[in-house]
């Protein structure tokens, strides 16, 4: 028998090992020679934008897994992404608050959901980078705030289905 | 030793391809798509890990081959693009199934027998019952009839044990039994526990596409078969022409890299496995002189006629039970009760899923938003959780309407022309579908949904199964090939997979494409010595 924690654990090593199969193999950040295809900054400020959109905090890898896959996928994404963390930065720096992803919750909620407001930004990254994350927010932590043990991509053994569901977390 | 090619590296390509090389003998397999990574991790990865209905993956696996190579037409009322059913590469439309591996009854084979239409088939259930007991070993079948008694009788059990019932499946048997309404699990083609080099399922929960090999691939056994030495692969390889001389095989004419120049592949016998649809059009392609001269095997005028898809509609309740649908997402619960309609009868059976798989719809409509905040992604999904999934997968019957034939109109890059379908329901389908109508009605008011719906009846699906086109028989006059798939008046040539079947009985039919290609492969295999 599994606890929950197992449960999400196993799905979070399900992805990793997901992620560490080819195409991964090829996107890794990995590699001493090689450049990471998202640099760290980048990738920290699509994380904390992630939290605010999603309310999960702390968030777990996968959702850093999705934006590398997207990056080494389609080159165009790493332009996207980095724009999308420079004007974030750039606005939490006009506020003084520093870097943005440094900054509290409630400051980047703030920030994010001006922009977000603003026709050029959502133009440029509502669909791309914020939909998408709740998109891989709708098929992952979802179904964790639904009350079930972990989600679909994940190996979730062949005992938690014969539960009883009044049995299974919520 | 005779020189064997055969034609596809799907489910039934590499299922003979293994058997002949393990019998001893060389095989040249031929595939028109490409190769594709086995365990498929990296299709898992852009299927189901990665998902993103805003963003589909930039890289498909397989790769699509050029249009002027793939192309089909299609005409009549099937809703869905065909071309988009025929994944070709290697290990074919078997490296993304559902794995759903039931027998035909016996009653399948003896349609015009039994039902007063159709057919019979020049084989009957206990000719293939020996040969369906291989094919379940060899697919590393989980499966138990203990809970099913509409099963046909079996020599042998299963090879692995069933993946049971889970808790709500069991719920929601007890309620539907105490209507009149018998439920069982399903025979599969995932492993329960590790078996044949294969790991034990993990419940990843998408088994049409399973990063492990859980769920059984044809690339399976091909990585096998490879490592003979005894099997040749040739990917990204059209075959063009079966060539014949004095109505006896000798040669394919490929194009290797789909490319301009062409080479005959000498043969002694060869193997047609290309699907329904792919097969059909290499006999129409290959016409010849003497009694090929409308195709190849088409003395009856029969390539082509006969198809039969499987015609799925699918349906969502909303129950007041707490079901927290998805937790195995791989099938579970199904009900063969309606298989076999009583005789006579106007109307089709049909097999029904209660799997424990997340309605679509719910999916489709949280998809369709843009979002503020997870919190509303959440309650778009909060449906989810008492849902239930109901699919009904239905017969279909020859028809005047149901056919595949050359196209007049459109060709590939070689000039060659493109195979055109035409297939529309009819008044049959209509009877099946009235009847599917009324019973989900019952099995809704059985397990007391507070809502429910189902497909109409033009949004009905094949399951990406094309049967039928070249149909078996033993009078030549009526039919493409012989029991064992050999072409009539054509030594040497042989075609096999769903192509061949004489009806399209209401059950997946995987498991007997693979067990008549075993069937064959031992013919072969003794008569190519």
């Amino acid at each position: 028998m599994h606890t929950r924690r197992q449960f999400v654990l196993q799905g979070v090593g399900a992805a990793a090992a997901g992620a560490a199969a080819l195409p991964l193999d090829t996107i890794a950040q990995s590699g001493p020679q090689s450049a990471p295809v998202l640099p760290q900054q980048v990738l920290r400020t699509l994380m904390a934008s992630a939290e605010v959109v999603t309310g999960v905090r702390p968030l777990r890898g996968h959702y850093e897994a999705y934006y590398i896959y997207q990056a080494t996928q389609r080159p165009a994404y790493r332009v996207l992404y980095r724009r999308f963390a420079e004007a974030l930065s750039a606005t939490a720096g006009e506020l003084g608050l520093g870097d943005f992803a440094g900054a509290d919750v409630r400051a980047r909620a703030g920030i994010l959901d001006n922009l977000r407001s603003r026709q050029d930004f959502s133009r440029e990254f509502e669909i791309p980078v914020i939909q998408e994350t709740l998109a891989v927010f709708a098929r992952t932590d979802a179904w964790l705030a639904l009350g079930y043990a972990s989600w679909e991509g994940s190996a979730r053994g062949l005992d938690e289905y014969r539960r009883a569901t009044d049995a299974a977390p919520r | 030793m005779k020189r064997i090619a055969i034609v596809g590296a799907g489910i039934v390509g590499t299922t003979l391809a293994w058997h002949l090389v393990k019998a001893g003998h060389r095989v040249d397999l031929f595939e028109n798509g490409p190769d594709i990574p086995y365990p498929h991790a990296a299709q898992f990865a852009n299927e189901v890990l990665f998902a993103n209905h805003l963003s589909p993956p930039a890289q498909s696996i397989p790769e699509r081959l050029p249009a002027d190579i793939r192309g089909v037409e299609q005409s009549g009322d099937y809703p869905i693009s065909i071309d988009g059913e025929r994944s070709m590469c290697v290990g074919g439309q078997a490296t993304r199934w559902w794995g759903i591996t039931p027998r035909l009854l016996p009653s399948s084979f003896r349609a015009k027998t039994v039902q007063g239409w159709g057919t019979d088939w020049p084989i009957g259930y206990d000719d293939l019952e020996p040969w369906y007991c291989i094919a379940e070993r060899y697919l590393g079948i989980s499966g138990s009839d203990d809970d099913n008694p509409f099963a046909p009788k079996r020599s042998q059990p299963y090879p692995l044990p069933a993946f049971e019932l889970g808790a709500v499946d069991l719920e929601l048997a007890q309620r539907l039994k105490q209507q009149g309404l018998l439920a069982h699990t399903t025979p599969q083609a995932r492993t329960r526990h590790d078996f044949d080099g294969r790991p034990g399922c993990r419940n990843y929960g998408s088994c049409a596409t399973c990063p492990i090999g859980a769920r059984y691939s044809p690339n399976h056994h091909l990585v096998q078969a490879l490592a003979t030495g005894l099997l040749t692969l040739h990917t990204k390889a059209l075959v063009r022409r079966v060539i014949v001389e004095r109505n006896r095989a000798r040669a394919l004419l490929v194009h290797p890299d789909h490319g301009a120049a062409s080479q005959e592949h000498p043969a002694d016998i060869i193997i047609v496995a290309a699907g329904g649809l792919e097969s059909t059009r290499l006999l129409l392609l290959s016409a010849a002189s003497g009694v090929h001269r409308d195709g190849l095997g088409n003395a009856s005028g029969q390539v082509g006629r006969n198809l039969g898809f499987h015609h799925v509609w699918r349906g969502a309740m909303q129950l007041k039970t707490r079901t927290m649908a998805g937790r195995a997402g791989a099938p579970t619960m199904l009900s063969h009760q309606f298989v076999e309609p009583a005789s006579p009868r106007d109307h089709g059976g049909f097999s029904v899923e209660l799997f424990d798989s997340v309605p679509a719809p719910i999916l489709e409509a949280a998809a369709s938003r843009v979002w503020a905040r997870g919190a509303q992604v959440v309650e778009a999904l909060r449906p989810v959780t008492h849902s239930r999934t109901i699919t009904f997968n239905a017969e279909a019957r020859p028809g005047p309407g149901k056919y595949a034939a050359l196209s007049k109109k459109s060709a590939d890059r070689f000039g060659d022309p493109y195979l055109h379908v035409h297939y529309e329901l009819d008044g049959f389908d209509h009877a099946t579908y009235a009847t599917v109508r009324m019973l989900e009605s019952r099995y809704a008011q059985a397990l007391g949904a507070e809502s429910h719906t189902l497909d109409p009846i033009e949004r009905y699906w094949s399951a990406h199964h094309h049967l039928g086109t070249c149909r078996m028989g033993a009078d030549p006059r009526t039919s493409v090939v012989d029991s064992f798939g050999a072409v009539h008046a054509a030594e040497g040539v042989y075609v096999c997979g769903g192509s061949t079947f004489v009806t399209a009985a209401p059950l997946q039919p995987t498991l007997t494409m693979v067990a008549l290609a075993i069937r064959t492969a031992a013919r072969i295999a003794e008569a190519a010595r």
